[in-house]
């Protein structure tokens, strides 16, 4: 289901009614229920494999409470491996197949591997990340495994974070189920903003965007570096609002019954360097490869080179994580490597960095802004061949370029207009205050009006459903 | 309960149509609906029944169709034949074949999905005393099963919801006029209209995108090469002989021209599939050709607000098919 959809907007209602009249009790069972009704909107069969993950985790984490010495390790072995595999078979079947057919190809030999026609399940990425940590903390003994299937489950399946995160901990969240909330109404108004933010972000600013860039990277040889430029600007933003976007409506929606998800962006794109950046984006993600594969490789109590590996390493499998394709995998390296040169950079040649005032911070800004922008090429072309040709115009572009667009001149200017209102929003870290309850319902009607008149409703889908 | 009514409604198709609470959404006809242009909003008109009064009535009528021939445009009462059955081309229906009367079949097609329905054999009728009994034993009970749990999924989890709860919400005239006035906003501030219609050059009609949107496979103005043609043809004879040989007397091919072929063929590089399949001199199916006559009197054939034709142009497909009844037998 769709978050913005009105499928989404009747099933919101429902359960979220039903909650708030129900005890305890009635509570976790009708959100379970409805969390698999929400994932099973998308492809009701692959519950199965999300039922299969639940029930191994749930009885790893128990007998991983339960067990000592090596017996532990190997325990947690068995969980991460049936997680991953999970993982792998059907995310990186085809890609592994592919580039098997590629190679072997090429050496003129029969591709021994079998064909196996599927779709990738939606969120699969998200939900077996969430409940990985949930077994690497209880084998740190941070989290006490969970006896309460239900609540278990409820933890991995939890609808407004279950398709695209924010990839929880443990920690934070299980509590939470075990809790029964008191009906608040400034939290309730508060999620509802929230959710009606995101929606803005969504469908006014990110699928507005989405025309002209689905327009410009469709075929991009036909393009001009002028038309590709502004079409990688443009997406650097689609991205950033389709995402914090879903992000912000799940929060919401999980606060407006109580419950307080983490955060995942803050506000990214005034990052000064790329390990900022890194700590602003998809935050639940940069924190649960630094928890759970930088720090077990050693993080930075390593070698200095075996640092640098490490960081690459983690970057690149960040980017593997995003999609089965060498455009991902390379959009991951490419930020490891950023970082990597910034650090040598410090170290080595101290004196080629920017001094901490307003031009220095503005220079770093704006820098790394366009280095994680030509990193999106990577992110958005449908291929290697595709990123190439983009980067190369966009490297030889000037302003006398033509520039192609689908939409007339009032709507780029008005899609820039929205973009610029974003980033002031963000700078001045403005909050949207729902205390005042007039003000609250006045500002719920501009948005619904706002949402409604200036909102693209045809490209649906949200750009991180696929991971 | 409002809420809890709405999702049931939605989410069941047969509640949905059952309930009669909500209105028709194609009243003001199907591009209307998907555009929200006010000055394509139309009611369609319902046409009068054409059938003569003394006709003989031997004939049985079999339509392999689309929405052109759909029950709400054309019914047993517009045909000079005894009995008439229709079935769509996603669908597969079981008949038997009265043999004391003349059995006449039409494969009825909008331009738009010919390649779609001839790029195989049609085997939408099947003739219960041919194939019946070994249609059953050919299906194991892994298919079966197969198809019980992929009907229980659908069942449970019915595809169009969300089209369903949108027209259940905002059907209603006085919705209707927000959308409007958005579909407004978007045309004279954006410059832009809804990505499933296409205006014609003037801007006078408006066109399903799929048969207008050059890069739409489906379209009037995608190429089709001569190797496509011959495919089509084949298939296309291939599907009379097999009617031919389960009983029918006679096999008719009509194709009806997309609205933009016949209005606005200079929008982009017609590919002429019509005239290309019925001036084809092995295709053996005989033709309803109504292109020849559309493409005279273009102006009032389809309805403004939608992609069928009006009561004008089903008329003139009428009076073809209803010729075809009357003829003697040879």
């Amino acid at each position: 289901m769709l978050f913005n959809s009105l499928h989404f907007f009747i099933f919101f209602i429902i359960v979220t009614l039903g909650y708030w009249s129900l005890g305890w009790s009635g509570r976790w069972k009708l959100l379970l229920f409805a969390s698999c009704y929400f994932y099973m909107i998308f492809q009701p069969v692959y519950i199965l494999i999300l039922f299969f993950t639940i029930i191994i985790d749930y009885f790893a984490g128990i007998w991983l409470e339960n067990t000592e010495g090596k017996q532990r390790k190997w325990l947690l072995i068995i969980s991460i491996i049936s997680n991953v595999g999970i993982l792998a078979f059907f995310k990186y079947y085809h890609f592994l197949f592919d580039n098997a057919n590629h190679i072997l190809g090429f050496l003129q030999v029969k591709n021994p591997l079998p064909i196996f026609d599927f779709i990738l399940p939606i969120g699969l990425s998200f939900h077996t990340f969430q409940a990985m940590s949930y077994t690497f903390e209880v084998y740190r003994g941070n989290q006490k495994a969970e006896r309460h299937f239900g609540i278990y489950a409820l933890y991995v399946m939890f609808y407004p974070q279950l398709v695209a995160g924010p990839i929880e901990r443990p920690q934070n969240v299980l509590h939470q189920f075990h809790e029964t909330h008191q009906y608040d109404w400034e939290k309730v108004k508060s999620g509802l903003m929230m959710m009606a933010w995101g929606l803005f972000k969504k469908v006014v600013i990110a699928d507005r965007l989405a025309m002209f860039v689905d327009f410009a990277y469709k075929n991009p040889s036909e393009q001009t570096g002028l038309t590709l430029f502004v079409a990688t600007f443009f997406y650097t933003f689609q991205i950033y609002c389709d995402f914090s976007g879903y992000s912000d409506i799940a929060l919401g929606s999980a606060r407006v019954m109580g419950f307080e998800l983490m955060e995942n962006f803050r506000t990214p794109y005034f990052s000064t360097s790329i390990s900022e950046f890194w700590r602003r984006w998809h935050i639940s993600l940069s924190t649960w490869f630094r928890d759970y594969l930088y720090i077990p490789l050693g993080g930075n109590r390593v070698s200095e080179w075996r640092r640098y590996f490490n960081q690459f390493f983690v970057f690149m499998v960040s980017g593997l994580w995003h999609g089965a394709a060498w455009t991902f995998v390379i959009w991951g390296s490419l930020h490891g490597f950023y970082l990597i040169l910034a650090v040598l950079r410090n170290k080595y040649l101290p004196k080629l960095s920017l001094p901490q005032n307003l031009f220095g911070k503005s220079i770093n800004l704006i820098s790394t802004f366009l280095l994680v922008m030509l990193a999106w090429v990577f992110f958005r072309a449908k291929g290697t061949h595709d990123a190439f040709v983009v980067l190369k115009k966009i490297g030889t572009l000037s302003i006398s370029q033509s520039f192609q667009t689908p939409l007339n001149a009032v709507e780029m200017w008005f899609s820039l207009g929205l973009i610029l209102f974003l980033l002031w929003k963000e700078y001045k870290f403005f909050n949207i205050d729902t205390k005042n309850s007039q003000k609250f319902f006045g500002l719920s009607a501009l948005f619904i009006l706002v949402i409604y008149f200036f909102g693209v409703f045809e490209t649906n889908q949200f750009i991180y459903f696929q991971f | 309960m409002i809420a809890i009514f709405l999702w049931l409604q939605a989410y069941s198709p047969l509640i949905y149509k059952s309930t009669g609470l909500f209105p028709d959404d194609y009243r003001y006809g199907d591009l209307y609906r998907l555009s929200y242009l006010p000055e394509f909003k139309e009611k369609a008109p319902k046409c009068p029944t054409v059938k003569s009064d003394n006709s003989e009535q031997n004939t049985n009528l079999f339509i392999i169709g689309d929405s052109f021939t759909e029950a709400e445009r054309v019914n047993k009462s517009d045909f000079d034949a005894t009995n008439y059955t229709y079935t769509h081309w996603a669908k597969q229906a079981d008949i038997q074949l009265d043999t004391s009367k003349k059995n006449i079949l039409i494969l009825e097609t909008v331009e738009r999905t010919f390649k779609e329905h001839f790029s195989q054999k049609a085997d939408n009728f099947i003739i219960a005393t041919l194939h019946q009994k070994e249609e059953d034993s050919a299906i194991s009970w892994k298919r079966k099963l197969k198809e019980k749990t992929e009907g229980l999924i659908t069942f449970c989890f019915p595809k169009g919801t969300e089209e369903r709860l949108e027209h259940t919400l905002f059907n209603y005239d006085f919705f209707l006029r927000f959308r409007e006035l958005k579909a407004k906003l978007n045309h004279e501030v954006f410059g832009r209209i809804e990505h499933k219609v296409v205006f014609s050059k003037n801007e006078k009609s408006i066109f399903y995108f799929e048969e207008a949107d050059s890069t739409n496979e489906h379209s009037a103005f995608y190429p089709v090469s001569q190797q496509e043609i011959e495919k089509f043809v084949l298939n296309i004879n291939e599907t009379r002989e097999a009617y031919l040989k389960a009983g029918f007397d006679e096999v008719y091919l009509s194709v009806i021209p997309n609205k933009v072929s016949i209005l606005s063929p200079n929008l982009g590089n017609y590919n002429h599939l019509i005239q290309r399949i019925q001036a084809d001199n092995r295709v053996e199916t005989p033709i309803i050709d109504t292109y020849s006559d559309f493409i005279k009197s273009p102006d009032n054939i389809y309805l403004k607000s939608d992609t069928h034709w009006s009561c004008t142009g089903r008329d003139i497909w009428l009076e073809k098919v209803n010729k075809i009844l009357k003829k003697p037998t040879n």
